[in-house]
């Protein structure tokens, strides 16, 4: 009985000691990224956006993420994500999707098939702003003929958004600052009322920011376009 | 939830083609189905449903035609379309890699890529018979294929799931109630395991589609390759 208890109780301090030292190590792990691999694209006080690579066999560092955040995926691909205590799990990614998700993770991840995956991910900073009011005549927040909404909470909404050349453009007071990662990209013309428009190329998997509080139209000047239009409130 | 609005999308586009008929219905009647024509490539037809392979070349128009089946579809990349119904009434849309969606039949129109690169689709057309679900005797949950799979549609003829199985995950078993039509959005070596029986592995390039008939217990695996597809019961 004695022995039983000894032994209850040191399995007790061993979990005890155990959970410790994951949580001393949890939070010294490093963030998500930068990292070897992900290259920053933008980044001010509503957001990070980086362009991240995980090739084939090569594991990231264990890292916990310091921001909730969300991502666009440019490529179907299978990745395994290992937790602190070495539980492992594998998943598909799949091409354009696009999803949200919360700080704290802690894991490990690394690509085990051809093409490794390859994302855009947008670190949402704390920093909120109140809506822009729309005193203009123009709706609010419509982007585009191809809109569809994926995520609404608290700190973000995420559009799918796709822009053909020829389709009806769509002026609209855009009330929040946002970002665009590009899924699919071209050459993407972005006119302000009053102002000459703006054509620029962007690449898939590269990413801008917009400011809110400003009427804006978007449309492709010659290609299709698609983008995840990430909404920062 | 990503994939639902895109029907709606999609059914916009044929809504605009459709919207002007009703002057023309003679006409209407008289047109093609819309495959097989030049660019389509047949895969499979049985008395279920029939799947074509569909390009859309640049700036060369689809003959006018009106779909004789309800139909569902994947599209393999992002691209521009035309879409012209038959009072030359045109509207551009767009549609996007990996979006999964069902159309009802019967709105003629006319279909063109209109920026490089064209339109590719799988489209199955899917037949008027109807086969009861069978019962599931067996001691493996129904219908589940995949740890990734998602509800894309569910009506009173087929349900479309978005699937996608990667090597070395926990394999699933479960017992397959209905027909079910797979087209494959990224390929890759795809076993396809019955109990009692040695699993059968094959590749599948993007673009193809097998069928699987129901009543049979399966564990759906990839050998090789992050596959993904779009699942088709048919009801």
């Amino acid at each position: 009985m004695k022995n039983k208890t000894k032994a209850v109780l040191g399995a007790c301090v061993f979990m005890v000691a155990s959970t410790t030292v994951y949580a001393q190590a949890e939070k010294d792990l490093p963030p998500g990224w930068p990292r070897p691999g992900a290259a920053l694209l933008v980044e001010n006080d509503r957001g990070a956006a980086y362009n991240v690579v995980y090739p084939k066999d090569q594991p990231t560092p264990f890292h916990r993420h310091r921001y909730f955040f969300a991502g666009l995926d440019l490529n179907t691909a299978t990745i395994k994500v290992t937790q602190l205590d070495g539980k492992f799990d594998l998943h598909p990614v799949v091409k354009n999707h696009m999803w949200y998700l919360p700080k704290g993770l802690t894991h490990r991840e690394m690509s085990t098939t051809e093409p490794g995956r390859h994302t855009v991910v947008i670190d949402i900073k704390e920093k909120s702003v109140p809506e822009a009011k729309n005193t203009t005549d123009y709706p609010t927040n419509k982007y585009a003929t191809y809109q569809s909404k994926v995520v609404d909470n608290d700190r973000v909404i995420i559009w799918d958004t796709a822009w053909s050349p020829g389709a009806e453009p769509i002026t609209s007071f855009d009330s929040r600052d946002m970002f665009i990662a590009f899924a699919e990209g071209g050459d993407i013309t972005i006119a302000t009322p009053g102002q000459p428009a703006k054509t620029q190329h962007y690449d898939t998997g590269q990413a801008i920011f917009l400011p809110g509080g400003q009427a804006r139209t978007i449309s492709s000047a010659n290609d299709t376009i698609h983008a995840m239009l990430v909404e920062v409130k | 939830m990503m994939y639902g609005k895109k029907l709606a999308i999609a059914v916009a586009l044929i809504a605009l083609a459709g919207s002007s008929v009703a002057g023309v219905a003679q006409p209407a009647n008289k047109l093609p189905h819309a495959w097989p024509r030049p660019g389509s490539m047949l895969l499979i037809d049985n008395d279920r449903g029939t799947a074509f392979n569909v390009v859309y070349k640049v700036g060369v128009p689809s003959p006018m035609h009106r779909h004789l089946y309800d139909f569902v579809g994947l599209d393999l990349n992002t691209a521009a379309i035309e879409v012209k119904d038959l009072k030359g009434k045109t509207g551009i849309g767009t549609v996007i890699k990996n979006d999964m969606w069902f159309l009802l039949k019967g709105e003629p129109h006319q279909e063109m890529s209109v920026v490089e690169p064209g339109r590719h689709t799988v489209v199955i057309d899917i037949k008027a018979k109807r086969v009861p679900e069978a019962t599931n005797t067996s001691s493996f949950p129904a219908n589940k294929y995949a740890r990734f799979q998602r509800k894309v549609a569910d009506n009173d003829e087929i349900v479309i799931w978005n699937c996608a199985w990667a090597p070395g995950q926990e394999v699933l078993t479960s017992f397959n109630t209905r027909d079910m039509f797979l087209a494959f959005a990224e390929g890759g070596d795809l076993s396809i395991a019955t109990p009692g029986q040695a699993p059968k592995v094959q590749h599948y390039e993007a673009g193809q589609a097998i069928f699987l008939p129901a009543g049979q217990v399966r564990s759906i695996r990839s050998a090789k390759g992050a596959v993904h597809a779009m699942l088709v019961e048919v009801k």
